[in-house]
Parts: C-alpha cells; structure tokens; sequence
C-alpha cells in the first residue's frame, strides 16, 4: 500500500484519538487496568510455579540411618530403595558428605560448625531418594519404612509441594476468571470510544462511500485508532508492572533471601511484550467489533 | 471475448455503456409501504443532459439514489455504467461509484478541510499517487474557478463556491456520469446559473449529466430532455422538453 495512504491512515487515526480526547483517555486507562491486573497475575503464577518446580527439584524423601548402620551394607540399600515404585533415584550420603555440605552452605566461620568438628560429626548417614510425584511420597515413605530396617527416622515435604501446586492452580483458575471480565470490560470500552469516533465522523464516512473508498480502506484509521489506544494503554500497564515487579523483588531480596523468586528481567521483558502485543490487539479487535454494523454500504 | 462482441445485440450501442443508465420496470417502495417511484422505463445516453423534474416527494432524489446504489429497486432491472446494480456484490459497489460523480443541494463538504483538501478526497480515498492529485487538482479548482480559494475552508466561502467546490470532488475521478440532486437549490437564481453553465461545460466535454430540479426559470432555457416525475411516476419524457405545472 502506498505511503501517502498510510500517511492519510495515521492522520485520520490521531484525528480520531484527539477529537474523543476525554473517551480515549478512559479506555486507554481501561486497557492499562486490566492489562496491570493480567500482568500481577501472571507475575504470581510464574513464580509459584517456580518455587513448585524448585521444590519437586529438592530431594523429597531423606531417611536418616541408625548411627549403628554398616555402611557395607550401603549399595544393597539402594538397590532395595530403588525397587520401591515411583522412586526415580536414591543416593547414599555419608555423615562426612553431609558435613561438607553443610560447611559450604553455611561458610567457614560458622560458630556451629566449629561446635561440629570440636566434638565429632553429629550428623547421621542418609539416604535421599527422589519421586516421580509428590502424591505418590507417603506410599514411597511407607514402603521404606516396611523394608530399611535400619532406617531411624523419615523427612519429606510433600505438604509444601502439593498445597503451593494446588495454590497456583487456583491462582492461574480465579486469575483467568477475572482478567477474562477486565478484559471483555477493556474491549467493549474501546469499542464505545471508536463507535464515538464513528459517529462523530459518520459524514466523512458518508463521502468517503459516496465518492468510492472501499470498506477496507474506510476501516483503517477506525482500525488503526483502536489499536493506538491499545498500545498507549498496554504500554502504560508494562510500565507500571516494570516498576511494580522490580520494587517488590528488591523487598523481597531484603527480607526473604532464601524465597526462590524469578528474576525480574526474566519476567518482564517476555511480559512486556506480550502485553504490548495483546493490547494492540485487544484495541484492533475493538474497533472491528464497533465498525461490523457500520461498514454495510 | 471478442467473438462474442462481434454478435449484434438488440440494445447494442444503448444500454450498458460507460456513461449510460437504463432503466427497466424499475419499482421503490419504501418501508412499510410508500411508494416513491413505480414503474419507471427510461434510457439515458452518453452525453445527455436529462433534468429530472416534478414536485417535491415525487421521487427524484429516489431516482438518483438508485443510479448511484444508494439504494436498491423493489422491482425491476437498473444497469449502470455498464453494471446491473441488482446484482452488484456490495465489495463491488465503490467502483460503481468512482464512476459517478454525486453533487446534493446541501453541498457536503467536509468543514474542516480545505477546499483543495475536499476536492483531492476522492483521489486520496481511492489512493492515486501523490503526483496525480498534485496534477489533477489545479486543473478541477481551475474548472470551477476556485484557484484562489484552495486554502480556504468551506465556511468562508459563499453558497455559489462551496458549490462549485463540491461540483469540483464530483469530477475529481473524471466520471463518465454525474448526478445534481437540486444543486441550484439553496442558491439565489445568479450563482444558480452559474453552475448550471458550469454543469453544461462539464456535458459538453461528454459527461453525461442528470439534474433533478424544480427551477422552472432553468429548465425552460435551457431547452434540454426533461424527464417529469409525479408520485413516482414518470408522467413524461421530452427532448427537448419544458416545465412542467401539473401531472
Ligand atoms: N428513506 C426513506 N424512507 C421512507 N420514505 C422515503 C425515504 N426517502 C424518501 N421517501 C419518500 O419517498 C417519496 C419520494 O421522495 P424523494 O425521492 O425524496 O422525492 P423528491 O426528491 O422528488 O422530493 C416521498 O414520499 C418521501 O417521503
Ligand atoms: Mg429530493
């Protein structure tokens, strides 16, 4: 299509948006609303999902071995653990392991560290066995429990994992609920402003037929204001979730250090443009639903 | 096909031209039921200039709205421009109208554009290149006498020029028909004459022309086909014809 056909598009589109200054306004403002609203939502699920995927990555079953076990019988442990259904691996781990381990997570200068090596390794041997599902845990725990005589005691975590996996499968459910009302609310409020525009320039459109413009080109400045308003109304909402996500993963760095949150410009960047992406359609798709009626000949 | 065109057809050479409109039994009635035109059989022909005559609400703006598919028949068959407009697809229907050139007694500029604005819009909507608008509308703006006046807006202008604008955009895509629905109607009989002397050039370069009017003073000195409309009837057609008082 020819340059000055744009040009003409472009001018007519802006004419629209500043001629409706006051509805442009709002349903720019309405598309940032839903769209801020759609954006700290999936902000959360993203981030619920990765604390789940964290944890389910954790070792999920740790038996803590009687101090009297004979680490001869170590490799036949395994063996035993790792015929139980639903268990994906099973490691050994000595007390001398664990104590490293312990000293690289906590540093050298530990006061409780120090406690540890003045007397000897408090720690026990364990074994860390890791499962296909978190819902099959208590059966796996059982299941040891029956066969590792020697085992002493059993941790795991499968509470966490299943109510944070359930959390955001809420979350993501009721999030899409309501984003789903924003955002039916943002396209009818478009298609209001350029039904406004529409008919504040029924004339214009009335010669333009009248002198033999097509539909498709009486559609695009219509077209093209909705999605201006899209875009300022989405870039406004992918501005406020920059500044939103990067304050508060600053306040949770400060005061939750070990809570696994995503990096903020992981999420945003991919977040921003989907949201601008989605608003200049969400604003295209306005203005056709309020141009169908119109545009007969 | 030209073995196909080599075939004589009975209308051959009269309907479905470029610049002609003919119409066959051709019926309106408007909802519920008021019938505005019924039965009307006519032939315009290339070149002609036919006024269209009679009181106001016997159907001549009707008339008009169906040449240019304003509106569509009750009954019967209209072929426009070479085109049957009862089975003109709707996608179909802007070119039809590039075709026709529509001027109204109300003028319907756009008040916010200039007068070379208004006059282009029909070039820029149909998307001709910069280089044929910059062409073109001199030569329009020269036609109507409008040269000087291309920056003013249509409220500065007086009655007669903003007609003459509007007269401008309706050749503006050089259409083999132009149609005047009472163009001289809110104009005191001066400029009137004006632009029916400015109708009569643009026939002259082989537009065809159809005027709807109830100026007697012009019709009868103009000594052109009148085409007389009473309650939706076409009660006559003469050429050369006079006003007409009564049905
Ligand atoms: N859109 C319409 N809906 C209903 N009736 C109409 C419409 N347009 C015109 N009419 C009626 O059709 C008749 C012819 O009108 P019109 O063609 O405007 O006559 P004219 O132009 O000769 O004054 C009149 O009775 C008028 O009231
Ligand atoms: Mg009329």
């Amino acid at each position: 299509m020819k340059l000055r056909t744009w040009g003409f598009y472009f001018a007519e589109a802006w004419r629209g948006v500043v001629g409706n200054g006051l509805m442009s306004f709002a349903s720019a403002s309405t598309v940032a609303l839903s769209l801020v609203a759609l954006a700290a939502i999936v902000i959360l699920g993203a981030n619920l999902e990765h604390m789940t995927r964290m944890l389910e990555a954790q070792v999920q079953v740790v038996g803590y071995l009687k101090p009297d076990f004979d680490r001869r019988w170590s490799d036949l442990l395994v063996q035993k653990v790792r015929a139980i259904p639903h268990v994906t691996d099973v490691r050994f781990v000595t007390k001398e392991e664990a104590l490293d381990r312990l000293r690289s997570e906590l540093g050298p200068d530990s006061v409780l560290l120090q406690a540890a090596e003045d007397t000897s390794n408090p720690l026990p041997d364990t074994i860390e066995v890791w499962v296909d599902k978190p819902s099959q845990i208590p059966g796996v725990v059982r299941a040891m429990r029956e066969s590792v005589t020697s085992l002493d005691s059993v941790d795991y975590q499968q509470e966490v994992v299943s109510r944070l996996a359930a959390l955001t499968r809420a979350v993501r459910l009721a999030g899409a609920g309501f984003i789903a009302l924003l955002l039916l609310a943002a396209l009818f409020i478009i298609a209001n402003t350029i039904r406004l525009t529409v008919f504040a320039r029924r004339r214009e459109i009335g010669i333009m037929k009248l002198v033999g413009a097509t539909n498709g080109f009486i559609r695009w400045p219509f077209l093209l204001e909705g999605m201006l308003l899209g875009f300022v109304g989405s870039a406004l909402a992918a501005a406020a979730a920059w500044a939103g996500y990067r304050w508060l993963a600053a306040q949770v760095a400060l005061g939750l250090p070990f809570m696994p949150i995503l990096r903020p410009d992981r999420v945003l960047l991919p977040l921003s443009e989907a949201l601008v992406a989605f608003g200049v359609a969400l604003g295209g798709a306005g203005s056709l639903l309020s141009l169908r009626r119109f545009l007969r000949v | 096909m030209p073995f196909l065109s080599a075939i004589p057809s009975p209308s051959a050479g009269r309907a479905g031209g470029p610049s002609t409109i003919t119409l066959i039994g051709v019926s309106k009635t408007y909802p519920p039921k008021r019938q505005a035109l019924v039965d009307i059989n006519a032939h315009i022909d290339k070149g002609e200039f036919v006024f269209l005559t009679g009181p106001s609400g016997a159907g001549k703006s009707t008339f008009l709205r169906l040449v240019y598919r304003e509106e569509l028949p009750t009954r019967g068959q209209l072929i426009v421009a070479g085109r049957d407009l009862t089975r003109l697809r709707p996608r179909h229907v802007p070119y039809l109208r590039r075709q026709i050139g529509v001027v109204f007694q109300d003028f319907r500029l756009l008040p916010d554009r200039t007068v070379w604005e208004n006059v282009a819009f029909p070039l820029v909507v149909t998307e001709a290149s910069g280089r044929e608008i910059q062409r073109r509308v001199p030569l329009l703006l020269e036609l109507v006498g409008l040269r000087e006046h291309a920056r003013a807006r249509p409220h500065e202008l007086s009655g007669g020029e903003q007609q003459r604008c509007a007269l401008a955009r309706a050749m503006a895509l050089n259409p083999p028909i132009l149609l005047a629905d009472e163009p001289t109607g809110n104009l005191d009989p001066e400029l009137a004459r004006g632009i029916t002397d400015l109708l009569e050039e643009i026939n002259r370069m082989g537009t065809t022309v159809v005027m709807a009017t109830h100026a007697e003073a012009i019709v009868n000195r103009m000594r052109r086909r009148v085409m007389h409309l009473h309650a939706g009837r076409l009660v006559s057609d003469e050429d050369p014809g006079r006003y007409r008082h009564e049905a």
